[in-house]
């Protein structure tokens, strides 16, 4: 289906994604001009237009290292997450493990590459089984790829238990019995139970309370440095997605409008809607509401996008040029690129 | 312990809550969900209440909306505009309900009937509560869904729930509590399904609408960013009961109750080093069902003491800052008795 798709179709020096330093392999996973558009369902299904989750999206991720994707919900930013575990077939364009696409595997192949691309959820208690117990849980990705005695799954199973700070005796619990930071510690369990090379997490710790919270991101670290475990971690939470990532995706309908570091993308973003989420941020000081007032109105439907630049309709700056032609990707140092005729930032020279 | 009106209320206290206790009877055990609060709410004053999953802050909550459930035992005093509602019989608090209290919860989709039109649901209250017709129902709430800030209110009013965004839903949910312009608006976590976007869109309305309707609003949320920006006051709550309260400056900048420094420092800031290891506060919220030490955080508590556990912290103030707490965060040994500390 896929597979002669060619890379980067904005005809742009490099990808969104933190540059692999010179002779570095290629990154572990690679998104090339990703697009997964739904045909919606029902009666009007032929003539209604099909929303458009992901458009044209080139990503890449270096091994041992964690891309953050934010973004408002609705922005595409879960959708690519479940093309990167496989859960969706993109439209258009190619998902490449270690320069592979996902697409042209076959057999013994492909299914080794599923169990390196495991997942993590919001809701731990929405994801696990609620009819199982907590050893069962995490021993059940062993069973499924299979090839291993019961003994050496329970031993497995024991050592993941302990590396994510849960006890034995909790093995035997049912999910319905922990608490929220517990349930999504048996969600990295699971997650780390084949030794993937990549955990996709959407919005790991949104549904936990903040000192649950950094307990959580704590161990995805301490789990990171141990293993050389990649993330490409979903979330809206820019203070979750500033602390922990080394590279950053903004993502606006479908598109990534923004990519950099995260000091620079914080301290020189270029374009308006990283602005309008950088200051939505709540911060804890008191009197200090938003910074400034938040941007207007509601994300557009993804089945009828503005035409131009996508986020126009909301943004503070926009002229006729933003409607009438979609501003070019353009480099704004390093590793930041951003898509803006009109950026906050001065680009480099072309 | 301090009277209601410590705690620095605003001049004209809309809703008193004194020596507030609910027990939530389960067949076995029985949760002491909230433990002898006191607090008041003043005219157009936002307060906020904080704390972790657990610690009572919603049933708080659910308390003074008068929604608590059956098995609910409530003791102590409600006073709304200085008339009493604890005790109060379902048919009563009715009509207090909508009416004098509205009420926001976080998922705006379990508050709205998805089989009815917004413009139905939005104006409900007042054609049950006013006996207004159809029509003045209707217009009326189109212009309370326009001062909410939804795009063309008048096509919205013909619109079922799931037509809308997250945003808009919870727009509507507001406009429906604020229809009968409630003296008191109860909000909890009502942002925090919601986009940053969309949620500091709802905050700055929150502010324009205490303004515009001067109503007294108490923010219940574990978010202590929302409440930094937005609330007046804050009221730290922990295993039920009062840790910490006091002006949102006051809470922020000089926190007293080991509680309120604790969850303070394990918050993300933007300015957080990035990947240094992160506080986190250890153990977790104690059981409700269970008998508590004296101090109830005592046991996760970086500065406890044997004293802590087998006498009853006392209660010390500053001005309109209050803790209760052995061993305050910030001051030197020993703690000050419950005199007045100097400002």
């Amino acid at each position: 289906m896929t597979g002669d798709t060619p890379a980067a179709p904005h005809g742009d020096p490099a990808p969104h994604g933190d540059p692999a330093p010179h002779g570095d392999p290629a990154p572990l996973v690679e998104l090339a001009g990703v697009t997964k558009h739904y045909r919606p369902g029902g009666m009007f299904a032929r003539s209604a237009a099909p929303v458009q989750a992901v458009s044209g999206v080139d990503l890449a991720v270096r091994a041992g290292t964690t891309l953050g994707i934010v973004g408002e919900s609705g922005c595409g930013k879960s959708t690519l997450g479940r093309l990167l575990v496989g859960l969706e077939n993109p439209t258009e364009g190619e998902v490449r493990l270690r320069g592979q696409p996902l697409a042209a595997m076959r057999g013994a192949e492909r299914r080794a590459a599923r169990y390196e691309i495991q997942m993590m959820f919001q809701d731990p208690y929405a994801s696990l089984n609620p009819r199982m117990h907590v050893g069962r849980i995490i021993e059940e990705p062993l069973r499924a790829r299979g090839g291993s005695t019961r003994a050496q799954r329970q031993a497995r199973v024991s050592t993941l238990v302990e590396e994510v700070g849960l006890s034995a005796s909790q093995l035997h619990r049912y999910p319905r019995e922990l608490s929220g930071g517990q349930r999504q510690r048996v969600g990295l369990a699971r997650a780390l139970a084949t030794s993937p090379a990549l955990i996709v997490a959407d919005e790991p710790v949104s549904a936990l309370d903040v000192s649950v919270r950094s307990q959580i991101l704590n161990l995805m670290a301490g789990v990171q440095a141990e293993h050389q475990l990649t993330y490409f971690m979903v979330s809206h939470d820019l203070t979750v997605i500033h602390y922990f990532a080394d590279h950053i995706a903004v993502m606006y309908l479908g598109k990534i409008v923004e990519s950099a570091g995260p000091e620079e993308l914080f301290r020189r973003p270029a374009h308006h809607y990283t602005r309008a989420l950088i200051d939505a941020v709540p911060q804890p000081v008191a009197g200090q509401a938003a910074a400034r007032e938040a941007i207007r109105g509601e994300l557009p439907s993804a089945a009828a996008p503005p035409s131009g630049c996508r986020f126009r309709t909301r943004c503070p700056a926009a002229q006729p040029v933003c409607a009438e032609s979609e501003p070019p990707l353009r480099a704004f140092g390093p590793a930041h690129r951003a898509a803006c005729h009109f950026p906050l930032a001065e680009p480099e020279p072309a | 312990m301090s009277g209601p009106a410590a705690g620095g209320a605003a001049g004209d206290p809309v809703l008193e809550v004194d020596g507030l206790s609910v027990d939530i009877r389960l067949r076995r055990a029985t949760v002491h969900a909230v433990d002898g609060v006191s607090l008041v709410v003043g005219r157009s004053e936002i307060v906020g209440v904080v704390g972790e999953s657990g610690c009572g802050k919603s049933t708080l909550a659910l308390a003074l909306a008068g929604l608590l459930p059956e098995n609910a035992v409530v003791r102590g005093s409600i006073r709304l505009g200085g008339r009493e509602l604890a005790g109060l019989r379902e048919r009563d608090l009715r009509t207090v309900r909508g009416a004098e209290v509205g009420i926001v919860f976080q998922d705006p989709m379990t508050s709205l009937n998805p089989t009815k039109r917004i413009g139905v649901q939005v104006g409900e209250t007042l054609r049950l509560q006013r006996g207004l017709s159809r029509a003045a129902a209707a217009s009326a709430a189109a212009e309370m869904l326009d001062l909410v800030g939804l795009p063309r209110p008048r096509e919205q009013l013909d619109r079922f729930p799931h037509e809308l965004s997250g945003g808009m839903r919870q727009r509507a949910v507001i406009a429906a509590a604020l229809i009968c312009e409630p003296k008191v608006l109860i909000a909890d976590e009502p942002t925090t399904a919601l986009d940053v976007t969309t949620q500091s869109q709802i905050l700055e309305l929150f502010d324009r609408l205490r303004e515009t309707l001067g109503m007294a609003t108490l923010l219940v949320t574990h978010d202590m960013g929302v409440v930094a920006g937005h609330a007046d006051r804050v009221f730290v709550m922990y295993a039920g009961r009062e840790a910490e309260t006091g002006s949102t400056a006051d809470v922020f900048d000089t926190p007293r109750h080991r509680y309120t420094a604790a969850l303070l420092a394990s918050i993300l800031r933007l300015d957080t080093p990035r990947k240094q290891g992160l506080y986190a506060i250890p153990g977790r919220p104690p059981d409700l069902t269970a008998a508590l030490p004296c101090c109830p955080f005592a046991p996760r508590c970086p500065a406890a003491t044997q004293e802590c556990t087998e006498q009853e912290p006392p209660s010390a103030q500053a001005g309109g800052h209050r803790w209760r707490c052995f061993h305050p965060a910030g001051l030197d040994e020993p703690a000050p008795e419950t005199a007045e500390a100097p400002r």
